[in-house]
């Protein structure tokens, strides 16, 4: 073992995959600072660019983009008030009021080290908990691996903001999406329409790109439209961050890593919830709270270590049982598959080189982030001066490109066309894109392990609670789902409130 | 009709359930092979359940109060839609000289020249739709955003261009 990870390691270090990661962090700073890119997007229209690459390189790559566009969203949420990413959102309750103070040099070293930290500990925790967990996964049959893809539907359902009704509908699309192609078992074609390039099933990098690339353009170009995205004004301040400012926040930095690395863990939850959770146990926990949301560090502290700590997490339940954590691990998990490598349990026996290589290939991601963040902040938070009328149609090229590599097929134009149409939509009506994609991966080993668990049992629907494991992960599951029904009905009791107060207002 | 936009979610899922019904004839059942569920259970299953989501959208639309939908002013949905057509076009538009240039016998015609050019036409008019006036300034972008796709990705990390 040891020396499969001295190699990785060497690997990991060697100057192609030390220049994959810069420029991988590089990136992922500007598509995180630059508001209508995303980090989802950026890991998207990176990916084709690895197909050619060994799989360290590839992945010092794409995890270097990953960690930078999480930490690349600070810049903008506390520089210019928006913020670049989701993940930043919490850090804009800080931010703004820092920067405004004439401390945005603070702000940006505070969220530096922060995404730092939150990335390492992430690190240390998929070096430590994943081998685990991988060993324990190896006794999963097909009944535990449904339960897992159940339990990773049951949290994607509950991604919609606004209603769950409209959750479970992308959820469902995405379901049936999966299914069209290749039957798992059997290998007859369903749900093709007859149309040829849909007989080996809906491409997945295409779905992504329309769904996550093309309508995020879409939804920027009308914000610039309605000139509702503001003017850039970039004012960095010179006085930087203190020891004692580091040293005050140490178990603000330790307790919000160790919230993003469990909500990394959970699928389908997100940096943007780690964030707000470690946001607001910190601020419960402080002894200035009456300080928060006027400009204090401890909030920037928190909602950055917790947001980058996602990062290592997401990529524990990627690479040991195959499930991914979040949209971002999603595109990884392909950018697996194309190399070759399968995730899952037998990965850690299979491939240990490439698996301690990509440990090692995120660690090196962070340092290159730190770097980065407090030497380069500058020169770096320039590209936010870039028109978004030249910046947007010139990523739709790259969406093009991003559609085309991984078949080479012109079909898959036009389904980057179509999601990027129907994405949009979505968006509009406030049916949320994650559990359509999430599900679209999801579902297919929840379908095959389903029905593998009952040729083997000889149709025993029993066997799925008779195992303990997945009695377990199936109890968890309605838990979940039950929680989601409480969640909903008191957010339609409170909707229905407001809105008979409104109506007596007008009287 | 308290909410039209949850009302037409609601009437678009239960459209789209019609037309998986209407293809889930054209699949077969279980046999021998598959044991009790055949390549058609799981497609039901999805479409039962959408079709009872779907009408509790529409129920919800009908007699519940929910978020307002923010459509852009006409102005402005005008020019997404025209940007938005502009990209579908850009799309054609790399796949029919994609085909046309595949004919040459030219290894550059053959892999770039379809996305270049469709490249360079789509920005010509993106740009200006987007509000940019100055020719010098979308002939520049025009020009070097293709180019630099090409070079990268054919070039230096050898993947194939549309």
């Amino acid at each position: 073992m040891w020396i499969d990870v001295i190699t990785a390691i060497g690997t990991a270090l060697s100057p192609e995959c030390l220049l994959a990661n810069a420029i991988g962090v590089a990136l992922g700073i500007v598509f995180g600072a630059l508001p209508g890119l995303t980090a989802t997007m950026g890991v998207a229209l990176l990916m084709p660019l690895t197909f050619n690459m060994p799989t360290t390189e590839a992945f010092s790559a794409l995890l270097g983009m990953y960690c930078g566009a999480i930490y690349g969203g600070s810049i903008t949420a506390i520089l210019v008030g928006t913020p670049g990413t989701v993940a930043a959102a919490a850090t804009m309750l800080e931010g703004p009021a820092l920067t405004a103070r004439g401390e945005s040099k603070k702000a940006l070293d505070m969220a530096t080290i922060a995404s730092f930290i939150g990335g390492i500990f992430s690190c240390i925790a998929l070096m430590t908990v994943a081998p685990l967990l991988a060993k324990a996964a190896t006794a999963f049959g097909a009944e535990e691996y449904f339960a897992v893809a159940m339990f990773g539907m049951a949290v994607v359902a509950s991604l919609s903001a606004s209603s769950i009704i409209k959750g479970g509908i992308a959820a469902l699309i995405g379901m049936y999406l999966s299914t069209i192609g290749g039957d798992p078992m059997s290998g007859e074609l369903r749900n093709t329409y007859d149309i040829m390039g849909l007989y080996g099933g809906l491409p997945v990098v295409p779905v992504l790109v329309g769904l996550f690339a093309v309508s995020q353009i879409l939804v920027t170009m009308e914000q610039y439209f309605t000139k509702t995205t503001g003017t850039v004004k970039l004012e960095i301040s010179r006085i930087g961050l203190s020891w004692k400012d580091l040293w005050i926040n140490k178990f603000n930095f330790i307790r919000s890593s160790i919230i993003g690395i469990v909500v990394g863990i959970i699928p389908a939850t997100g940096v943007g919830t780690a964030s707000y959770i470690a946001y607001s146990t910190a601020k419960r926990a402080s002894k200035t709270p009456e300080q928060y949301g006027k400009g204090i560090l401890e909030g920037i502290a928190a909602t950055e270590s917790s947001n980058n700590a996602v990062t290592g997490g997401a990529l524990i339940p990627l690479l040991t049982l195959g499930v991914p954590g979040d949209i971002v691990t999603a595109i990884m998990l392909g950018a697996l598959m194309i190399q070759g490598v399968v995730p899952g349990p037998m990965l850690f026996q299979n491939n240990p080189q490439e698996v301690y290589g990509i440990f090692s290939a995120l660690a090196v991601s962070n340092v290159f982030m730190l770097v980065m963040g407090l030497l380069a902040v500058r020169p770096l938070s320039k590209v936010l001066l870039i028109p978004t009328a030249v910046l947007m149609p010139a990523v739709m090229a790259l969406c093009i490109v991003g559609g085309y590599a991984e078949n080479n097929s012109t079909f898959d134009l036009y389904i980057v066309a179509i999601f990027g149409v129907l994405g949009y939509l979505m968006h509009k009506v406030e049916i949320p894109q994650a559990p359509l994609l999430l599900s679209m991966i999801l579902a297919p080993i929840a379908e095959t392990n389903f029905r593998r668990a009952l040729v083997i049992s000889n149709n025993d629907y029993t066997v799925f609670v008779t195992k303990p494991i997945s009695l377990c992960i199936l109890l968890v599951t309605i838990g979940v789902v039950f929680k989601i029904f409480l969640d909903e009905c008191k957010l339609r009791r409170l909707r229905t409130e407001a809105a008979r107060a409104a109506g007596e207002d007008e009287d | 009709m308290k909410n039209r936009t949850d009302v037409a979610i609601g009437v678009t899922t239960l459209f789209l359930c019609c037309i998986g019904t209407y293809e889930l004839y054209s699949i077969g059942g279980a046999d021998s092979t598959t044991g009790h569920l055949g390549p058609d259970s799981f497609p039901k299953v999805i479409l039962t359940l959408l079709f009872l989501l779907g009408c509790a959208q529409i129920w919800q639309g009908v007699f519940h109060h929910s978020h307002k939908h923010y459509w852009p002013d006409a102005a402005t949905g005008k020019k997404i839609t025209l940007f938005l057509l502009w990209f579908i076009l850009y799309c054609g538009l790399v796949i029919t000289l994609g085909a046309w240039f595949s004919t040459f016998d030219n290894f550059y015609l053959q892999h770039n020249a379809a996305f270049s050019l469709s490249t360079f036409i789509f920005l010509t008019g993106a740009l200006p739709l987007c509000g940019r006036r100055r020719v010098l300034e979308i002939l520049l972008v025009s020009v070097t955003v293709p180019a630099a796709i090409v070079l990268s990705f054919s070039g230096f990390f050898q993947i194939n261009l549309p």
